[in-house]
């Protein structure tokens, strides 16, 4: 049952998180090309929710499987 | 001042041509109008009006070779919007409608807003006009060009298709062909060595043209039974924008089919075959002008870049350039990477030490921006790479990988400003592949990544296995002939390529973009096999890249006659090309009792029929997709035991068929080693069980049997 809840839970929140590090990227680089270095804070949120992406789609992969 | 009228006047004509094409699109297709001229008018809508609004709204400059940007950039505003269209509803009139008048729009701010064309040297023209007097060189192209353009097309006129063998359509073309390909070479060559863009160029797409649409002119019908199936598929999904992500995995990657459904929507025909015939011709074209950007963005003269987009025509022998996602992807995959060297340079930032170390001191390449300059517009570009990126992950499954790790190598060698784009690839492959592809990997997770980092796997089922079935002894000598010639072509391009390279570091003046762009999409070798044709995808992918290097070394190189030198080796390459690229022709062809067949099963089969096949390669899902399908048939298992099945099977279904074509009899007999006329015998065999009935037999191997369900 919790692990059912849990695995919806991985769905819906799955493609938001995704998105928010597809955006991360995105702007880690519209700082490139604006030849700014972005904060450290705002590398640290970018780096937890690409984890974070990484993680909820690896482990939507191991449980649909 | 003259050029800068003649542009003016161009970008005048674009603008005019391009509103009058999207208002007809709009008028043709609210008045359901029908006529000859309204799917030739979607096609050139489709392919070149999106692009043109944003190249003109982004104030890009205008030169010949901004049709490859245009053609590209409508391709991703094509996949994006049909794309879209499938999650609205399918609307596919009002979708259509809104980029239409979008593109009006976009082009008449853009003519209010640019009074001034922008300046056509910032791109460098691909086209020079030629100037001053009529050169003995010049008549010499000229002659050259006509003569060669000539033989081809007379040589092509009195081809006979029966005479397509075993060694394919070089069976049948008589040796003139190769006359005329020899003056299209020659030329060619002289007009590069001499620097006459306009006559190089005239020269590479009459060789794209009878190299690639040989076929094309030479066959009753469009060739390659797989572009058939895609055309079943934009077909089922133009009524409704239904997906069947549950029949067929490609469905999970819908891209590409869902604009050409939407193309078959637009142009009010029953489907897109008649785009099939001239694609391979069309999408070569387009490569080579990216070929040719590409060797621009790496700093090379015009010579050097005319002579790579010649020598990418005669080298692209991998076949995958037939109305597919992957042709289009390549073209998407190809612009990304030019507009990132050219637009998104480094700057002053300089190589790692290690790298510096390895390919030693980097030559300065300094490449002007096509796009207007400055900050916003670099952003607006890299938005644009961005968009084109989701496009090409939703169409296809291998390119975006091959992609994802040639950007790795150009942010290892510090070629590019964007530090994360490769990564951000690598999350929508795999944000796309847990949600959009779920359909796919469900079930069979470990065929996908059981082979990730085992290459030893991966070469061999990408090189041995070819060569093992190539050398059996039962296959013909030219079979096995095809297949060396086609590893040699390879090996051959792979290792100039590499002598470049040496070479190039010797004389200290290697970019590290050449190795970046050549060695990063190999580590993709390392993922798995994609069904024994990854090496081949790299090869494809690889080749623009190779082909630069080549062309770069072979004009820089102080030849005793490069004339002569270069000259010889493209028209040597030419009936190699023609061997390797159409040596299945035998069977990848579409015969015509194969076709009447096909469609008399269509005629006859009910609903949820099934159809058995000897092997694949026959056309089979041109029609009802998901309705009637098309399964394999055990034949090696023994007749008793294969009725046995069959009979249980059609007990299930409404109705089950078994489909023999010359084709499927070709192919067995070419690349499995069976013996002449054995899909016939087989038939005969399966005739003689009492739960089989002919339908239709036109000849041996033209046999449509149905089997009869078992007795309860």
């Amino acid at each position: 049952m919790i692990a059912d809840s849990f695995n919806t839970l991985t769905d819906l929140i799955g493609i938001p998180i995704a998105v928010g590090a597809v955006l991360a990227l995105v702007l880690a680089d519209v700082a490139a090309i604006r030849g700014r270095s972005a904060k450290l804070w705002k590398r640290c949120a970018a780096a937890v929710l690409f984890l974070a992406s990484v993680g909820v789609i690896g482990y939507r992969f191991w449980y649909r499987v | 001042m003259a050029t800068a009228r003649a542009t003016r006047g161009w970008i005048d004509g674009g603008d005019l041509l391009a509103s009058a094409i999207a208002s007809c699109v709009v008028a043709t297709m609210w008045t359901d109008a029908s006529g000859p001229y309204r799917a030739p008018l979607a096609l050139v809508f489709m392919l070149l009006v999106p692009g043109w609004a944003v190249v003109r709204g982004a104030g890009a400059s205008i030169s010949a070779a901004v049709i490859g940007d245009v053609v590209v950039i409508s391709l991703v505003v094509d996949l994006g919007v049909s794309f879209v269209l499938i999650a609205l509803s399918w609307v596919w009139r009002i979708g259509t409608t809104v980029v239409a008048v979008a593109s009006i729009a976009a082009i008449w701010v853009a003519r209010r807003r640019a009074k001034q064309p922008a300046a056509a040297e910032r791109r460098g023209t691909l086209l020079q006009p030629p100037g001053g007097r009529l050169q003995f060189g010049r008549v010499l192209d000229m002659g050259a060009f006509v003569a060669g353009l000539s033989v081809c097309l007379v040589a092509v006129a009195r081809t006979d298709v029966d005479d397509i063998g075993s060694a394919g359509l070089l069976d049948a073309l008589p040796a003139g062909f190769f006359v005329g390909t020899a003056l299209l070479a020659f030329g060619l060559v002289n007009a590069t060595v001499g620097d006459r863009s306009v006559l190089a160029w005239c020269n590479v797409v009459a060789i794209t043209v009878v190299l690639h649409g040989a076929p094309g002119l030479i066959e009753k019908h469009p060739r390659f039974q797989v572009a058939w199936l895609h055309v079943g598929f934009a077909k089922v999904i133009a009524p409704d924008g239904v997906l069947l992500g549950r029949h067929d995995a490609r469905f999970s990657w819908p891209g590409f089919f869902t604009a050409a459904a939407l193309l078959q929507r637009v142009s009010g025909t029953e489907s897109v075959l008649w785009a099939v015939r001239f694609t391979p011709v069309v999408i070569n074209l387009v490569a080579a002008v990216l070929t040719w950007q590409l060797a621009r963005a790496l700093g090379t003269t015009h010579r050097q870049a005319n002579l790579a987009a010649a020598l990418f025509v005669a080298l692209a022998w991998i076949g995958q350039d037939y109305f597919s996602p992957q042709a289009v992807a390549l073209l998407v995959a190809m612009w990304i990477v030019v507009n990132v060297l050219r637009e998104l340079p480094t700057g002053d930032r300089r190589p790692w030490r290690i790298v510096q170390w390895v390919l030693g001191p980097a030559p300065r390449v300094v490449v002007a921006p096509v796009w207007a300059a400055g900050e916003r517009s670099r952003l607006r570009l890299f938005v644009g790479l961005v968009a084109a990126a989701c496009a090409l992950v939703v169409s296809h499954q291998i390119t975006p990988v091959l992609l994802a790790a040639a950007l790795l190598g150009l942010t290892v060698a510090r070629r590019t400003s964007l530090r994360w784009f490769w990564l951000l690839v690598g999350v929508l492959i795999f944000g796309w592949m847990s949600y959009g592809a779920e359909a796919y990997w469900l079930g069979h997770l470990q065929e996908l990544f059981g082979s990730v980092g085992d290459v030893g796997a991966v070469v061999n089922q990408n090189v041995q296995e070819r060569t093992a079935t190539a050398a059996a002894p039962t296959v013909g000598a030219e079979r096995q002939l095809i297949v060396k010639t086609r590893l040699l072509l390879a090996a051959a391009m792979w290792g100039a390529a590499l002598l470049a390279l040496v070479i190039r570091r010797f004389q200290k003046r290697l970019d590290a973009a050449y190795v970046a762009l050549i060695f990063g999409p190999f580590a993709a070798v390392a993922a798995q096999p994609y069904g024994g044709e990854l090496l081949l995808r790299v090869a494809l992918f690889t080749t623009p890249m190779c082909v630069v290097l080549i062309a770069t070394v072979l004009i820089d190189t102080a030849l005793p006659a490069p004339r002569v030198v270069v000259g010889v080796i493209l028209s040597v390459i030419m009936p190699v090309f023609v061997l390797a690229r159409f040596g299945n022709e035998s069977y990848e062809s579409v015969l015509t009792e194969d076709l009447e067949l096909t469609g008399y099963l269509y005629e006859v089969a009910p609903e949820r029929a099934v159809v058995y096949l000897a092997n694949p390669h026959t056309l089979s899902n041109i029609d009802r997709v998901g309705r009637v399908t098309f399964e394999g048939l055990a034949i090696d298992v023994g007749v008793a035991t294969l009725m046995d099945q069959l009979t249980a099977r059609a007990g299930e279904v409404d109705a089950v068929y078994i489909l023999f074509t010359t084709a499927q009899a070709l192919y067995g007999t070419e690349v499995n080693g069976r013996a002449e006329g054995w899909l016939g015998r087989y038939a005969d065999a399966l005739i003689e069980q009492d739960a089989v009935i002919v339908v239709r037999r036109d000849g041996p191997n033209n046999v449509l049997l149905q089997v009869e369900p078992r007795e309860p």
